[in-house]
């Protein structure tokens, strides 16, 4: 029980940060190299407020909006400019924003380990498991976000505005859709379910420059998944924290990294779009 | 522009001056620039101290890993994140070679480039299938797995933070002092970039510039877009394990933290910097990449402001993030395109365009 509450955690994390490559991706076709990053980065917002002693209503909002400032500068600074250029120049972007969002992070906080402080340290009882209150607020809370990504993109407004997006430009143009505004809210929303990614992330493990592993974990669930397909990127996730779980129980953590290379390549090899992906996508570019 | 040839008998007809590149590595002019180069570069050593020297020599071990990143991702079009994963290769298989069997710099040299060639082969193989976008990924897979496998390489088998590996033997002197170094690089340097101006008018490079501009286009014109692909990543990638090689002999010792993702990164800050798919915009990357933080540290130092060290890597890293970003959004292809309009600037002057007739590209 309590390898499948820590197995749900992990992937629920995974789960957000694919969800907003997923987002990125349908929307601007770019793949992002720098979740991770950006994630971490709000990650350690949520550390220094919640450090300074302030209480998580306070701490939220402001990991939150970090990430809505971040994927509001990244998106309508930089990305806005570039979206016509080839997929190249889009992906040697992001790896150049990942490097600057390092460099911050090292000038900024100093680069330290950190923990997100918690006010739930109390231990629970659940079908024969104990488990600190801690883990099981990263389990409800990411799960939650997960649903609503789900719902916001299947049953609003705005998810029809962005799927439509992401089906065909030019004809959702013509419809009046503004893009520039749906694709600058999906960078947006994206970048906040990061930052929930990134706080979570803090209740399970330390944050630290190292901790941006999680953005190559999520990238390799996304790819599993396929890049354009939602339930494809919760399935991903599934697939690589169990892997991640079992081989870092079974030999070291050492080995989990090539486990889920070897995993995305095996996938990779015989699906290219993925397990959920379309495969026109693969024709057209 | 195709200029009529005159169909005299015994001389054959005026090349068009498009495709005149094509034939000639230098013309004209260049020639000239190449031989103020060269004074410039024999007499560095005496020009500059020790401190700056080695600083050269680091730069010209990263022209050599530019040039090969810049075929692979500037040409090809195959943006790579492996970078650090081949120089390591390269690295690594001198230095056990030296460690295990005390081989000769030669043929520590050889498996490097051999195992370089083969690395590129199997990641080229699931890449064969993927968009290009997805390769990135694959690299950096390939980065990844090798450089955990060095780690623990290190940690069970050489039981040490590094392997030290001799000054190379070169037969008839040995490779140890810092302007001695620079000579050796310099001379290798320039015959790799020589090598790749010519390969890049090859049938292999053409192809590559091919397939990486338009995979179903070349496809449609008899291009086998999986060779191309396999040969990029092969060739590419025994330029730069050759190029680990060197850099670790220079260094003397290999550890695998110098293998980082950041050293990727810095490679393809050299070669966006410095102008995607130009051979010379590998080599004005490679040494503006490589002499920023030092000239950064000088600056600071000049200031007399106290940054921590810590603090000072960071950075280093803005730098590199701000620069990718910047030439992206502002320069996508370079300092190459910068130097080409300045240069362009001042032979014209006081005219602004070049004749139609005259235009070329390069």
């Amino acid at each position: 029980m309590l390898q499948v509450i820590t197995v749900l955690e992990i992937a629920g994390v995974y789960a957000l940060l694919a969800l907003g490559l997923v987002m990125i991706y349908r929307t601007s076709r770019i793949l992002n190299l720098a979740q991770g990053e950006m994630a971490i980065t709000c990650a350690y917002v949520a550390a220094v407020t919640t450090g300074a002693g302030l209480p998580w209503i306070v701490a939220i909002p402001a990991t939150l909006a970090t990430g809505a400032i971040i994927g509001g500068f990244v998106y309508f600074v930089i990305m806005r400019r570039i979206l016509s250029e080839s997929p190249v120049v889009g992906i040697l972007t992001t790896v150049g924003i990942a490097i600057l969002l390092r460099g911050l992070m090292v000038i900024i906080f100093g680069g330290e380990t950190r923990m997100v402080d918690s006010p739930f340290k109390a231990v629970t009882t659940i079908a024969g498991a104990r488990v600190t209150q801690e883990h099981l607020i990263v389990l409800v809370g990411s799960w939650t976000c997960v649903l609503f990504v789900i719902i916001l993109n299947f049953f609003t407004k705005t998810g029809l505005l962005m799927r439509a997006v992401s089906d065909n430009v030019v004809l959702a143009a013509q419809r009046g859709i503004n893009i520039d505004r749906i694709v600058g809210i999906a960078w947006v929303l994206a970048l906040i379910i990061g930052a929930v990614a990134g706080f979570l992330h803090g209740q399970r493990a330390l944050i630290s420059i190292a901790a941006v592993f999680i953005g190559v974990n999520a990238l390799i669930a996304a790819l599993i998944g396929g890049m354009d397909s939602y339930p494809g990127a919760i399935i991903g996730a599934l697939a690589v924290a169990v892997v991640e779980f079992v081989t870092t129980q079974l030999v070291e953590s050492h080995w989990a990294e090539i486990a889920l290379v070897a995993l995305m390549l095996i996938v990779l090899t015989f699906r290219p779009w993925g397990l959920f992906g379309t495969v026109e996508e693969l024709e057209r570019v | 522009m195709t200029r009529p040839g005159k169909a005299s008998v015994g001389r054959p007809p005026t090349l068009p001056i498009r495709t005149a590149h094509t034939f000639y590595l230098f013309r004209g002019r260049e020639w000239l620039w190449l031989g103020f180069g060269l004074v410039v570069a024999v007499f560095w050593p005496v020009i500059v101290n020790q401190h700056w020297l080695h600083v050269t020599n680091l730069s010209l071990v990263a022209v050599m890993g530019a040039v090969g990143l810049n075929l692979l991702t500037g040409n090809a079009r195959l943006v790579s994140l492996g970078q650090a994963g081949f120089l390591a290769i390269g690295g690594f298989s001198a230095g056990a070679m030296f460690h295990h069997f005390g081989a000769p710099f030669w043929v520590g040299l050889f498996v490097a480039v051999a195992l370089g060639g083969i690395a590129g082969f199997v990641v080229a193989i699931p890449s064969l299938r993927l968009k290009a976008l997805y390769v990135a990924i694959t690299t950096l897979a390939l980065h990844l797995g090798v450089t955990s496998a060095f780690a623990v390489y290190l940690a069970r088998v050489i039981r040490s933070e590094g392997v030290i590996v001799d000054p190379p033997n070169l037969g008839f002197f040995v490779l140890e002092d810092m302007a001695a170094w620079y000579y050796f690089l310099l001379i290798i340097a320039a015959l790799i970039v020589i090598g790749a101006l010519n390969l890049r008018r090859s049938f292999l490079g053409r192809r590559w510039v091919a397939v990486g501009d338009h995979e179903l286009a070349s496809e449609a014109l008899g291009i086998s877009v999986h060779r191309a692909k396999l040969s990029a990543f092969i060739v590419t990638s025994m330029i730069v394990s050759f190029a680990g090689c060197l850099g670790a002999y220079y260094e003397g010792v290999i550890t695998a933290g110098y293998y980082d993702l950041h050293l990727a990164i810095a490679y393809l800050a050299m070669i966006i910097v410095g102008g995607l798919g130009s051979v010379l915009g590998s080599i004005l990357g490679a040494f503006v990449i490589t002499f920023l933080p030092y000239l950064l540290d000088l600056l600071i130092g000049v200031i007399g402001v106290k940054i921590a060290a810590g603090s000072l890597s960071g950075l280093h890293s803005v730098l590199y993030g701000l620069l990718i970003v910047g030439f992206m959004l502002f320069e996508p292809l370079g300092l190459a395109e910068v130097w080409r309009r300045l240069r362009d600037y001042f032979i014209l002057w006081p005219f602004r365009y070049r004749p139609l007739e005259q235009r070329r590209q390069r």
